[in-house]
């Protein structure tokens, strides 16, 4: 009997010890999702378990679902998830791709979908997901966090997630207290954003506002940032000589200031001048075709800051890049949020 | 006198301060000069430089103020800048160029009330009164060459170690001439501070008229071939066209043009938002780390105004503006 009893608290053991994962890298924020929602995992429970499992990454929250959908478009990246720096920098996302949703302690009514950056090749779901949730739910904003698939050159593929994203929260609005949805994106993360703000298809998938961090906007020269472009679109030279009509088709389709239109949601800008990764001429341009069009929008460009420099600030790092203007632009970010 | 007095206090200025210095560029006798100005902010401490004019303006009539925003015009004789020094100089020093379309300086809301905020963090202050030009390009930017090298022959005396530039609308094009036509060290301003500038003279859907035709002259002015062979009104033609892309500052930019710090509304609707984003499109291109704020509310001319008093901008609004603008002086010291 005693033997029995000592085994079962064994297998007790192993299995805590087994559910407890490590991970190479944690964020700086306790704050966890209050549910993480799956996109393509099919509705079991050993799928949903094994899922999480495979994914590289604590920020997952106790509650989670699935939508079980089915992809219109494969991107090949059959890799693990791969988590390989502290910013949460994660590689291959793809049957795995979710969403965190965060709910605020005293909510505003506002939501932000938030599109962390990363070069279409990986998502940087710390200084650019879970510390922004952290300080928009402190200020009373509901968050998703899209760990969206990455394109590996399959165009459609992240915008595809960031309008699921959308669908799904346009359909629990009014459960959740929720008037406006907004989408906020970082880097190549600020080019799906703007995507979403500019081919979206319907109202649902239509954002409500969107706040743009040092965004790629051009896919091409002169200004633009080729490297996103090429993740996204696919090699501009093999399809330059594969097929030139398509190949440029894309390119003008996600050159985002020209897609700009009257109806493009306002739109809050923040670039630096320093800024030599995603030349700051990307956000400028965005915010010309919204002053042509006469969209409301507001552009912040400061002196210093370089590049994705995002909510990674003094509260998590001493050495916030963007110094003593943080605080500067967290307020003026509060006070347009405060116009919508 | 007893007239100027009499409509002096009709623009009754919304503070007590006054300059502690104020100096005349061209003036030689300091009486008559402070008799034949039309402005109660004058310091009792006056200095005149008695310098010779390098290109007269052609204004004739005494300069006269006609607005409660301190608006002077047809400054000419009487050209001359405030000097404020603060308490405790923390180095950086401020050459304001008020706007008013190259035709008028808003002396109040875009000088006075500016010293007094400056003031308070340690910056001193010049309020350029300059001449304005009547169709003569050269000179309203003469006068702030002269105030930078009077200013850059007391630094040490003042304790200020950084010289900038600020200017509100035509003033913002005539603080980025002198941040970009500048022609030695002593005249080249260390930062740009530019509120809603004109910029551009040649990008047509972008021009402000009404300043462009004060410094270089009107379309009418130059299209008129009265009196004139044909070979010499090509080539009126071609000065006109080298007027209007000299005097697009954007298209003066190089490496070497100072860090500027810009904010306008974008609701602007009188000097067009295209002018700053040109010109902070080139410091970009240039590799010129600078500052651009755009605000959505706050329409063209929105200067400074002491604090408790009626405001053009919303509360909340002045408030960012000014803390940048703050935080960035801080970080060019």
């Amino acid at each position: 009997m005693k033997k029995i009893l000592v085994a079962i608290l064994a297998i007790c053991i192993a299995a805590g010890l087994q559910a407890k994962t490590t991970y190479k890298y944690y964020p700086k924020t306790e704050l966890r999702p209050d549910k993480t929602v799956f996109l393509y995992v099919p509705n079991q429970k050993k799928e949903i378990k094994n899922a999480l499992k495979s994914i590289d990454d604590p920020v997952q929250a106790k509650k989670v679902e699935t939508l079980a959908l089915t992809m219109a478009v494969e991107s090949g990246l059959d890799e693990p998830e791969n988590m390989f720096d502290p910013n949460g920098a994660t590689l291959n996302i793809n049957k795995y791709a979710r969403f965190d949703i965060y709910f605020p302690k005293n909510p505003n009514g506002k939501m932000f979908v938030v599109c962390p950056g990363g070069g279409y090749n990986c998502v940087c779901h710390y200084i650019e997901g879970s510390y922004a949730a952290d300080w928009l739910t402190e200020h009373g904003y509901t968050v998703a966090v899209v760990k969206y698939r990455l394109p590996n050159g399959h165009h459609s593929i992240p915008l595809t997630d960031v309008q699921t994203v959308f669908r799904y929260c346009r359909e629990h609005q009014a459960e959740w207290g929720i008037e406006k949805v907004g989408v906020m994106g970082f880097s190549a993360g600020g080019h799906l954003a703007a995507s979403a703000s500019v081919l979206y298809d319907d109202d649902a998938t239509r954002p409500d506002y969107s706040v743009l961090f040092y965004p790629v906007i051009s896919v091409t020269v002169p200004f633009g940032h080729v490297y996103t472009g090429q993740k996204l679109i696919g090699n501009y030279n093999q399809m330059m000589a594969e097929n030139p009509d398509e190949c440029l088709r894309l390119i003008n389709r996600y050159q985002l200031h020209r897609q700009v239109t009257s109806d493009t949601p306002p739109t809050f800008i923040v670039l630096t001048s320093d800024d030599k990764e995603v030349n700051p001429l990307n956000g400028l341009s965005y915010y010309e075709s919204l002053l042509k069009h006469g969209v409301k929008a507001e552009i912040h460009c400061y002196q210093t800051g370089i590049h994705g420099f995002g909510f990674d600030y003094y509260k998590f790092n001493p050495n916030d890049w963007l110094g003593a203007a943080r605080d500067d632009f967290f307020a003026t970010l509060e006070r347009w949020l405060n116009t919508l | 006198m007893g007239a100027f007095a009499a409509s002096a206090q009709k623009y009754v200025p919304w503070t007590d301060l006054m300059p502690d210095k104020t100096v005349f560029l061209y003036a030689n006798d300091a009486q008559a000069a402070v008799a034949a100005i039309d402005d109660p902010v004058v310091s009792k401490n006056v200095e005149c430089l008695g310098l010779a004019i390098k290109e007269e303006c052609g204004f004739t009539n005494p300069e006269c103020m006609q607005g409660d925003l301190g608006q002077i015009r047809e400054i000419n004789g009487t050209s001359r800048f405030d000097l404020y020094f603060p308490e405790n100089p923390n180095g950086q020093m401020v050459v304001i160029c008020p706007g008013g379309g190259y035709w008028v300086v808003c002396t109040y809301g875009e000088g006075l009330y500016v010293a007094e905020w400056l003031l308070k963090r340690g910056i001193t202050v010049a309020v350029a009164k300059h001449r304005m030009p009547n169709g003569h390009w050269t000179v309203p930017l003469d006068d702030i060459q002269l105030i930078f090298r009077y200013c850059r022959a007391h630094v040490a005396e003042w304790g200020v170690k950084k010289i900038g530039v600020m200017g509100f609308s035509a003033g913002g094009h005539l603080a980025a001439s002198a941040s970009t036509l500048y022609v030695d060290d002593i005249t080249r301003p260390d930062f740009s501070i530019l509120y809603y500038p004109v910029i551009t003279f040649d990008k047509e859907e972008y021009v402000e008229h009404g300043s462009r035709a004060c410094l270089i002259g009107s379309e009418e002015y130059w299209a008129s071939r009265r009196g004139m062979t044909a070979d010499e009104y090509i080539a009126r033609q071609k000065a006109y066209a080298f007027l209007k892309e000299h005097y697009s500052l954007e298209n003066r930019v190089n490496a070497n043009t100072p860090p500027a710090f810009i904010v306008l509304g974008e609701n602007d609707h009188t000097v067009l938002p295209m002018n700053s984003i040109l010109y902070y499109q080139k410091l970009l291109e240039n590799g010129v780390r600078s500052e651009l704020h755009i605000f959505e509310q706050g329409s063209h001319g929105f200067c400074f105004f002491p604090e408790g008093k009626p405001d053009f901008l919303p509360a909340d609004v002045r408030r960012a503006i000014n803390g940048s603008l703050e935080r960035w002086l801080k970080q060019m010291e």
